[in-house]
């Protein structure tokens, strides 16, 4: 097939991005909703296009796009959570003021950015679609322009991320160096075939797992994370727990898995990435269980989950990270749509104390909200619960009994504060008056789609098992 | 000629030097100096290692890494912009609504 | 010659950005990056990359500075900041100058065996022109995308309020 065909699934998403900007102009402050059913429409027609390219694993541009069924099937995760975000977002600008068209824009030049990353195997390439990634997203966090807030958070995401940016480019020019090439399958070969690595090489690839590291909020390079969480808007918020996680680890997964198979000496990075890990559940795990604002549980939360997805990628297993990047997808978009139902008008309940009865004032929110988190959390028959248990075994196969015991626990510390808000909504008195806007049904559709992906793949995985067996099978 | 050996060492002495200039220094604007020169690091570094590689490739991926610092320059600073008109002020110490 | 040129361009840049870190007025860090990438750009020739080296003046100690001086005439330039230690980066600053110091020492010696290549770059602008609209045509296209994105957030962030 033609290079030029293959660009379509990005070109879709980049002209509608400017098709919405342009649009803005034309329409009303009250019409902007229009803007996002565009969007949700081209997310959608994006998809199809994708499929058209399943199974024809072709290079593109001389190895430059590679649209093999693993970034076909990360293709899907990133707009289907795209979309989540555009449905999540419809209610939520008008309501918290930052109705702005760019907003959805920024949204989808953003994706678009992570559908780069994912979509081939060049280092430079791929940190220049996380960096098209990455700048939308500190405007995306800075848009609530008259919250101090938001700006902070903006801030620190700004001079944290370009400062992990520089890392990568470090990395890479070392990589460069050692190799003198930036795609992955020549430095892997590198790997493979220098006996005598020299250290240049291992020091570039240490440098690209810290950079990365930051983008995924990988303990120690965390600190932004909490306080990005909070003060980005919520559905940004949500947009951030998944989109550029789901890309990084992909990232990781074309890097690492051909780089266990075959380099000559991995215990340097194994290790580097066993501790990083290990830190990451139980720091994540043990801040989460003092906060009391519930989109810092969340954002610790997330931080958590990220440790878990490290094990799998060191466990070698890549259909149960892909299985647990999906599985988080759902549970993680839900929790926070819930979190999103609780606003009205400039105002949106966030501490704890605000959940105190809800679980009885608003039943659905309440009852989809638990099993969001009882998700999370890896109780059964979710499908958290699943996702953890595939992750665990496989670890235990592939004898990494310890990093399997530390992550038990670190879990089972998890549920204490996953609980504590389930507890909140049922078990106290309501203490605050919260009045919400209920009748949002884009909300509630997310709502309701998040909770069918969490019992469907906690109970019947089958399908969707094959169909991730499939795209990493070519990796 | 100089080998370039001699620029790669510069080029880290330089990422060190902007990687504790980004630590040290108390206002976003100087701490954003401190990412580009972290930046420009990694130009030279690029640069010495397509000249000891022998190929063009290196000063290509230059052009990249310069398009990206402008377009950082650019939103950074209206991020920084925008909370100066919030706060008047760009210390990092009056930076700290958030806590936990 | 070219030694004289390297150690004299090298120290006019690391003392420029060693001003920068012990400087504590913002107009004055900003004056001092410009000789730092001026003389990077200086460097770049000796690498037998003068295309890039002009790019770097232009854009670097042009437009970029330019920005940032910009934004600085917008602010009241403060004398001197409190010597406080900023506590949410303590931590990482900490483990990071370890980290990095370790990594100096180490990629130091690597680069000590960097193999020197006697020919010459055929760098001019034609050659790095037809690379970049082959081989690299793809990145190329996508940093346009990144352009894109940078202008809107920028935009957006700092417009006026529209009317309701």
């Amino acid at each position: 097939m033609n290079s030029f065909f293959a660009l379509f699934p990005l070109l879709i998403i980049v002209f509608i991005a400017l098709a919405v900007l342009i649009l803005e102009v034309f329409l009303k402050r009250e019409n902007r909703d229009y803007l996002a059913y565009i969007s949700l429409v081209f997310l959608v027609i994006c998809a199809f296009v994708c499929i058209q390219f399943w199974n024809k694993a072709y290079y593109y541009f001389d190895g430059n796009l590679l649209l093999d069924q693993f970034a076909l099937f990360f293709t899907f995760i990133l707009l289907l959570s795209t979309g989540f975000v555009v449905l999540l977002s419809m209610k939520y600008i008008s309501l918290q003021d930052v109705n702005y068209g760019e907003f959805y824009a920024l949204l989808l030049l953003a994706v678009s950015g992570a559908i780069i990353m994912v979509s081939s195997p060049d280092l430079l390439v791929i940190i220049l679609g996380l960096e098209v990634l990455s700048i939308s997203s500190y405007a995306l966090t800075g848009l609530k322009r008259k919250d101090e807030l938001s700006s902070e958070a903006a801030i620190k995401y700004f001079l944290l991320g370009s400062f992990a940016t520089a890392f990568l480019l470090f990395g890479l020019a070392l990589l460069y160096g050692a190799s003198h090439s930036t795609g992955i399958p020549t430095i892997i070969r590198y790997f493979n075939t220098e006996a005598d690595l020299s250290l240049m090489a291992l020091i570039g690839l240490g440098l690209i797992v810290i950079g990365f590291g930051f983008k995924i909020a990988l303990v120690p390079f965390h600190m932004w994370t909490p306080d990005v969480y909070q003060g980005a808007p919520t559905p940004i918020t949500a947009f951030f727990s998944v989109v550029p996680k789901a890309a990084c680890f992909a990232i990781f997964l074309r890097i690492f898995y051909p780089f266990w198979k075959t380099a000559f000496d991995s215990q340097a990075i194994f290790w580097l990435l066993w501790g990083i890990s290990v830190l990451t559940m139980v720091v994540g795990n043990l801040v989460a269980l003092r906060q009391t604002n519930v989109k810092r549980i969340l954002a610790y939360s997330s931080i958590a989950h990220a440790g878990y997805l490290l094990v799998a990628l060191l466990a070698q297993d890549n259909s149960s990270l892909v299985f647990y990047l999906t599985v988080y997808l759902f549970m993680n978009m839900g929790a926070f749509a819930a979190v999103i139902a609780l606003s009205k008008k400039d105002k949106e309940y966030l501490e704890l104390e605000d959940y105190s009865g809800i679980g009885f004032k608003y039943p659905w929110i309440g009852v989809t909200l638990s099993i969001f988190l009882l998700s999370l959390a890896g109780f059964p028959p979710t499908g958290g619960f699943l996702a953890k248990f595939y992750v665990f075994s496989s670890a235990v196969r592939q004898g990494l009994v310890p990093l399997v015991i530390i992550g038990v626990l670190a879990s089972l510390i998890s549920v204490y504060y996953y609980l504590r808000i389930i507890v909140h909504m049922y078990m106290r008195e309501p203490s605050r008056e919260v009045d919400i806007v209920v009748e949002n049904p884009a909300l509630f559709l997310v709502l309701f789609l998040c909770l069918y992906g969490v019992l469907q793949l906690g109970l019947y995985p089958r399908n969707i098992l094959v169909l991730i067996n499939q795209a990493v099978s070519l990796l | 000629m100089i080998p370039p050996n001699y620029f790669l060492i510069l080029s880290i002495i330089l990422f060190v030097l902007g990687v504790i200039a980004f630590f040290i220094k108390k206002d976003l604007l100087t701490m954003f100096m401190a990412v580009e020169v972290m930046l420009n690091a990694t130009n030279l570094a690029f640069l010495s290692l397509a000249r000891s590689a022998n190929s063009i490739d290196g000063q290509v991926i230059v052009f990249f890494i310069i398009t990206v610092a402008a377009s950082e320059a650019a939103v950074g600073l209206a991020i920084i912009l925008l909370v100066l008109r919030q706060k008047k002020t760009i210390k990092t110490e009056d930076i700290k609504l958030m806590k936990g | 010659m070219g030694y004289f040129l390297f150690f004299l361009l090298a120290a006019l840049c690391v003392g420029s950005v060693l001003g920068m870190i012990i400087s504590k007025n913002q107009a004055y860090n900003a004056l001092f990056l410009i000789p730092a990438f001026a003389s990077l750009g200086g460097l770049f020739g000796l690498l037998e990359a003068p295309f890039i080296a002009v790019v770097q003046i232009i854009i670097y100690a042009g437009a970029i500075m330019v920005l940032f001086i910009f934004v600085i005439m917008m602010i009241n330039v403060q004398k001197g900041v409190p010597p406080e230690k900023k506590k949410w980066t303590l931590y990482l600053s900490f483990g990071l100058a370890v980290v990095l110091v370790i990594e100096l020492a180490v990629a130091l010696k690597a680069a000590f065996t960097l193999p020197v290549s006697t020919e010459t770059l055929k760098a001019g602008p034609v050659n790095l022109g037809r690379l970049l609209f082959t081989k690299y045509l793809y990145p190329f296209e996508i940093t346009s995308i990144l352009i894109i994105a940078a202008l809107v957030g920028a935009i957006v962030l700092v417009k006026k309020k529209e009317q309701e």
